[in-house]
């Protein structure tokens, strides 16, 4: 395994050495798509989050713990059913209490904080 | 210390193991057993697995009986509750 | 223009999204990553449905940010100056860097020490993929002795972050072509839309 890291060490040294120059005089110009994790959790660890899930599950819960593929562990799970005739509509009044819930990172479509998120009213536009 | 630290999702898996689990899919469909074992896909083989098929989630419609070890495959599965069905 | 890129320069402005599931978002996008995941701030999200069959009351949800699987999405609108705003950008930057004639050099070597390069990266990648799997599997046996193990991968993980894909898709990973972008600078024909 060790063999297995010095391996990959050394090819990211030789990538990152061979194109370092042309990417650092770039970088702050014009910079391409990130490889690393764009969301930080850590800031919603303990906060209440809003999951939608792959096939139409929106939950919500107490954010305590995740991994980096997003698998989450959310606390006070609450899920929020959905209409007996169009399973698209979700019932905002009917919910069931799953308690703590590991959710997988593969099925996570969207992830947003509940406080400070609220109902409004859309406007036509034209 | 325990208080501040981030809770690893297969941590709580594995503390699961030998425990009634709760599985929910992306489909209307859950299983009920007790963990056996689970890999990094969170692939899941449990025992004695209840399956419920939910009318849209709402009611619970069939319950099947599945004796023996089952194996879930981590594709499907949305939502791992450690404890089982409420 | 790789549609990744122009997305990523249209950090700070105002996008729209329409998932798959008939959902709208409207936001400022914040972040992007290799696999089109985004982060927005000042959300505004709503059924299409409702707003196009002239529901009485269309209600949508106000959130502060939101994350994005990039699988989700159906497509995004983008500023309809935003073309001509990263043009813009990317030939400042490529007269900036003129100067290192050099970018010539390399840009008619891209062809093939370039070419060669971005296979190598995505081979290596792949095999970090692979090898990243495995090593969690093999961790498993061991994780019940504490948290150490999990840990270390973590840090192993951030460390190595030229390895690291979080396997959402890593095998998109000849998307990356971050530090080849000295080929949109000479190569005037790639910047044409």
């Amino acid at each position: 395994m060790s063999e297995m890291e010095q391996e990959r060490r050394g090819t990211s040294h030789q990538q990152h050495g061979g194109q370092h120059h042309h990417h650092s005089q770039h970088k702050k110009k014009f910079e391409g798509p990130k490889r690393e994790a764009i969301v930080d959790l850590a800031k919603y660890k303990d906060t209440k989050i809003r999951v939608k899930l792959m096939g139409g599950r929106l939950v919500t819960g107490v954010l305590k713990g995740y991994d980096p593929l997003m698998t989450l562990v959310l606390d006070e799970t609450v899920e929020y059913l959905r209409d007996l005739e169009d399973s698209s509509i979700i019932l905002k009044d009917q919910t069931r209490d799953l308690g703590l819930t590991v959710i997988r990172g593969t099925v996570l479509l969207s992830l947003s904080p509940v406080d400070g998120s609220e109902t409004i009213y859309l406007q036509m536009e034209d | 210390m325990s208080e501040t630290e981030v809770i690893l999702p297969l941590e709580i898996i594995d503390k699961t193991i030998n425990q009634p689990v709760w599985i929910i899919l992306q489909s209307n469909r859950e299983f009920t057993g007790k963990l056996v074992g689970f890999d990094d896909f969170v692939n899941v083989i449990i025992e004695d697995a209840v399956e419920y098929i939910t009318d849209n989630h709402n009611q619970c419609d069939t319950e099947l009986r599945h004796h023996g070890r089952m194996l879930l495959s981590g594709n499907n599965i949305a939502m791992l509750v450690p404890g089982g069905r409420r | 223009m790789l549609p990744l890129y122009l997305l990523t320069n249209a950090k700070g402005q105002k996008i729209t999204i329409e998932l798959k599931n008939g959902e709208t978002i409207k936001g400022v996008l914040t972040n992007v990553d290799n696999w089109m995941n985004l982060t927005l701030s000042d959300v505004i999200q709503y059924d299409s449905d409702a707003l196009n069959n002239g529901a009485e009351k269309p209600e949508g949800l106000s959130v502060p940010e939101i994350y994005l699987r990039g699988t989700y999405i159906k497509y995004i609108n983008l500023q309809d100056d935003i073309i001509e705003n990263v043009r813009q950008q990317i030939n400042s930057s490529s007269n900036n860097n003129n100067s290192g004639s050099g970018n010539t050099g390399s840009g008619g070597g891209y062809g093939g020490s370039g070419q060669g390069k971005r296979q190598n990266r995505y081979n290596s990648g792949n095999s970090g993929n692979y090898s990243h799997s495995y090593r969690r599997g093999g961790n498993k046996r061991n994780y019940n002795q504490g948290s150490g193990n999990r840990r270390s991968y973590y840090d192993k993980v951030n460390n190595n972050n030229s390895n690291n894909n979080n396997g959402m898709g890593g095998y998109v990973q000849h998307h990356q072509s971050g530090p080849q972008q000295p080929q949109f600078n000479e190569n005037t024909a790639s910047v044409q839309f």
